[in-house]
């Protein structure tokens, strides 16, 4: 007998109209883990999220929650009002005419006080428990709408763009609450986003969704180190944060580029793209080198300096507490460390 | 623009006519034989009766037309049954209640085109009224609904759903508690329609506070119509008080930018609800009266009967409409930008939108005794014939037109300047633009589609307007289309009736399809 998994989804595709959305998309979310969908817009993610939850039928695949098969060739086997999900929306659907604990206990079968009040508590919503919605902060209406989608003891939580309406500051510390909560409850969790912050500081693995003339399909689906330092292709490396992009002339463990030879991850022959993160770049200033500081930003924890190279514009990072070179100043640019390179120029 | 300038107007256009019900009350005249007031029991008997009758009218089409308006909605929003034709069942908006109830007493009645065919009774009385005021009424809470229907959150359901709760517990924990305010206040528009009616309960023999109100003021007997007046407001109080509390809740209910649900396959049972709905709704409501019109017409020509030219009916009618749309629209633009700009700067009291609404409230016939009263005592110091003067000049007509229907194009102007970006004049007046060009350049672009919609709409709505224009217009020797069609009607000229009827149909239908199109623009 195969293992049941929270989910699993094998083959799916939908198209909206001739508009291809998804298209051969196989996924496994294993039990207690944190998986993210990464992708462009278009690339079909909230389309798969919808389909897990039952609010689209998709044309291809199957999907199974639980072990339990709720789509199979195009068809709903399960309705949505069955299938125990939980699912947080980007706009939070919190119901505007109830309270908040009206809310919370919506999707409980028996009234129960306690599994309320204790979500509240461990969301930081005690004493709102009569507000209405609009009544609440950004913030505190997505932690509503967590503990609303937790409160019936879901084995699957999808969250859509959790933090799509979330200002930076608050971003961080509603990434806390979402992952103590879900390990508290030991839910598994399939995000979509397309903040490349919040999947790598938070999922277990991460699904990277690309767009191809049939629609959305995996590209890489690895942990989240793999995809920002080993990236399948050119499009997951820009999606995991800013690199340079450089071509290179690999010979096994190293490769011959513009800004001199770079030590690989794993051996390669012959024309290749470098990956090279900016905290990997180094800049040492000397009147003599062939470089130059065009411009600079702080960023509280680093400097963020963006120099001529004979690679073309390069950012550097330099930390807060390191020398900081003058705009204007010349130098030499160097890469630290061993760089990813991906086949093909 | 000051604020006081839209308060005088609405507070003038408010005081008026209620001055006047003052003063009937306070004159009721002596009796030209003894010299005696009348005493009160005299000129309010029956007129108990009249209210309960006038009440349970109004509340019986307020449910229908709630109802039916509602699953129209419903259809137009939710199924995919009529598609793009979901907009014929608001076609009955276009239609005055009277030609609808005049042509539906006519063709079924025996005698009739239908009635004989089917071997029916004598279609009149209070359920005929009813089923009138329903079909013309039901468009208005399908409009109203289907906004609100618009605005819910497809978010909102689908969380419901994905938390287990099937499609009947999702309508009423979701759904229905944002339609709640939207059916509750389109139902008691309704409601206010069918208690000021007046031209469908006198053409289908319905004893009601208006029609008799009508009767007194035509007879110049202002003791009873004082009486009757004062009953009416009695009976219209609660129901504006009400329609005000809700109004609000309308305003809050839908979210914005929320994504809308899209509708869905229907079963057979809805598909034949919604092809009786239609058929009910169309067909007694266009279909019929459309073609008992012509039906007239024609008997006339194959009669050889004499007709009255309607050329002369038709540019009264377009004098009148665009004069008074125009007085309408003006008057309505002051407390419309007073209100935007109350809005904007968050100190919304409510008090100005209040007195509009109050003002259209009046129904038609208590409007015009009002008008009537106020205007004999303004004008006494200037001697006897002043008011003659006034009357036949049209000014109190256009006042009368004014006070009805400034609710009706003040909702489109309010959005239009509310509409307005300040910033955008302030970045004219910056780049050296006077106030004449600002006017011309930023303003009046800005605002020009929702002038033309409010314009639209007043122009629709005197054009089918009948109890001011009876009561204030005929003095002054113009001959509407509504008053051609009411007077012809009544001395059973029915192929007169019927000219007059098509036409002033077309005009209504063009109007109201031109406001559907401008709208989308404003």
């Amino acid at each position: 007998m195969p293992e049941s998994h929270p989910l699993a989804i094998d083959g799916l595709g939908h198209a909206y109209g001739s508009n291809r959305a998804l298209s051969g998309v196989d996924l496994v979310v294993k039990s207690g883990e944190f998986v993210s969908l990464l992708g462009p817009s278009g690339c079909g993610k909230t389309t798969l999220l919808r389909s897990v939850a039952g609010l689209v039928s998709p044309a291809e695949g199957s999907i199974s929650i639980d072990g339990r098969i709720v789509n199979a060739s195009g068809s709903i086997v399960v309705e949505a009002s069955e299938r125990g999900v939980g699912l947080v929306f980007q706009e939070y659907a919190l119901f505007p005419h109830m309270t908040v604990a009206e809310n919370i206990g919506y999707g409980l079968r028996n009234a129960n006080a306690e599994r309320v009040s204790g979500l509240m508590a461990v969301t930081d919503l005690t004493g709102l428990a009569n507000r209405k919605p609009s009544e609440l902060s950004g913030g505190q209406q997505q932690r509503a709408a967590l503990a609303r989608a937790l409160a019936p003891r879901p084995a699957l939580l999808l969250l859509d763009e959790p933090f799509a309406n979330v200002d930076a500051g608050l971003r961080a510390a509603l990434g806390r609450v979402l992952t103590r909560l879900v390990r508290d409850e030991g839910v598994s969790v399939l995000m979509v986003t397309h903040d490349q912050d919040s999947a790598l500081a938070m999922s277990d693995r991460i699904v990277v969704l690309g767009v191809g003339e049939r629609g959305g399909f995996v590209t890489q689906d690895g942990p989240p180190e793999d995809i920002y330092v080993r990236p399948a292709t050119a499009e997951v490396a820009r999606l995991g944060g800013p690199a340079l992009l450089l071509a290179a002339q690999a010979s096994g463990e190293t490769a011959t580029s513009a800004l001199g030879t770079l030590a690989l991850h794993a051996p390669r022959q012959g024309p290749v793209t470098v990956v090279i993160r900016p905290e990997q770049v180094h800049f040492s200033v000397d009147p003599t080198g062939n470089a130059a500081v065009e411009s600079m930003q702080f960023h509280r924890t680093h400097h963020r300096l963006r120099c001529t190279s004979p690679a073309g514009e390069v950012d550097v990072v330099v930390a807060s507490n390191e020398p900081l070179p003058a705009i204007g100043d010349r130098g030499f640019v160097r890469v630290r460390g061993p760089v990813w390179a991906l086949e093909g120029a | 623009m000051p604020k006081w300038l839209g308060a005088s107007a609405i507070g003038a256009l408010v005081l008026t006519p209620l001055l006047g019900l003052v003063f009937a009350v306070v004159d009721r005249p002596a009796d030209p034989l003894t010299g005696a007031t009348p005493p009160l029991f005299e000129v309010s008997a029956g007129v108990g009766e009249l209210l309960l009758r006038s009440i349970l009218l109004s509340v019986c089409v307020g449910v229908g037309s709630g109802v039916l308006g509602t699953w129209l909605a419903w259809v137009e929003h939710r199924t995919r049954i009529l598609g793009a034709w979901s907009v014929v069942t608001l076609l009955p908006l276009a239609m005055p209640s009277y030609i609808v109830a005049a042509t539906v007493r006519s063709s079924l009645s025996p005698g009739g085109w239908i009635g004989d065919a089917l071997g029916l009774p004598h279609m009149t009385g209070f359920v005929m009224a009813a089923i009138v005021l329903i079909v013309v009424t039901a468009p208005l809470v399908q409009l109203i609904v289907g906004a609100s229907l618009k605005n819910t959150s497809a978010a909102e359901e689908e969380a419901a759903i994905v938390l287990g709760s099937r499609p009947i517990r999702v309508f009423w924990d979701v759904t229905w508690p944002r339609l709640r305010p939207a059916v509750g206040f389109s139902c008691l528009i309704s409601l206010l329609y069918a208690i000021s009616d007046f031209g469908a309960v006198a053409v289908l023999d319905v004893p009601v506070l208006t029609w008799r109100l009508y009767l007194a003021v035509e007879n110049q007997d202002v003791a009873r119509a004082s009486v009757l007046g004062a009953a009416t407001l009695v009976a219209l109080l609660p129901m504006f008080v009400a329609a005000r509390a809700i109004r609000g809740g309308v305003q809050r209910a839908g979210s914005a930018n929320a994504r809308p649900v899209n509708p869905r396959p229907s079963g057979p049972r809805a598909v034949v609800a919604t092809a009786v709905s239609v058929f009910f709704v169309v067909g007694l409501g266009v279909i019929l009266p459309v073609v008992t019109l012509l039906i007239w017409v024609g008997d006339g020509w194959s009669r050889s009967l004499p007709f009255v030219s309607p050329w002369g009916s038709i540019g009264d009618t377009a004098l009148v409409a665009v004069a008074g749309t125009i007085v309408t629209v003006a008057l309505a633009s002051l407390p419309a930008w007073s209100v935007s700009e109350e809005e904007r700067l968050g100190r919304r009291k409510g008090w100005l939108e209040d007195g509009v609404y109050l003002t259209s409230a009046l129904p038609g016939v208590l409007l015009a005794l009002g008008l009537i009263i106020a205007a004999v005592r303004f004008t006494r110091p200037f001697g006897a014939e002043a008011y003659g003067v006034v009357l036949a000049s049209g000014a109190l007509l256009m006042v009368g037109y004014a006070t009805r229907f400034v609710a009706e194009v003040f909702a489109p102007l309010r959005v239009a300047f509310g509409a307005l970006d300040p910033r955008q004049l302030e970045s004219a007046r910056v780049l050296g633009a006077g106030p004449w060009k600002r006017f011309r350049t930023v303003l009046l672009p800005g605002v020009a589609p929702g002038i033309v919609v409010a314009g639209l709409i007043g122009f629709n709505a005197i054009v089918k307007e009948l109890p001011v224009t009876l009561l204030l217009g005929g003095a002054t020797g113009l001959r509407t289309l509504s008053f051609r069609v009411w007077d012809r009607y009544n001395e059973a000229l029915w192929h007169d009736a019927g000219l007059a009827g098509l036409w002033l149909v077309a005009l209504a239908l063009t109007s109201a399809v031109l406001t559907i199109r401008w709208r989308k623009n404003a």
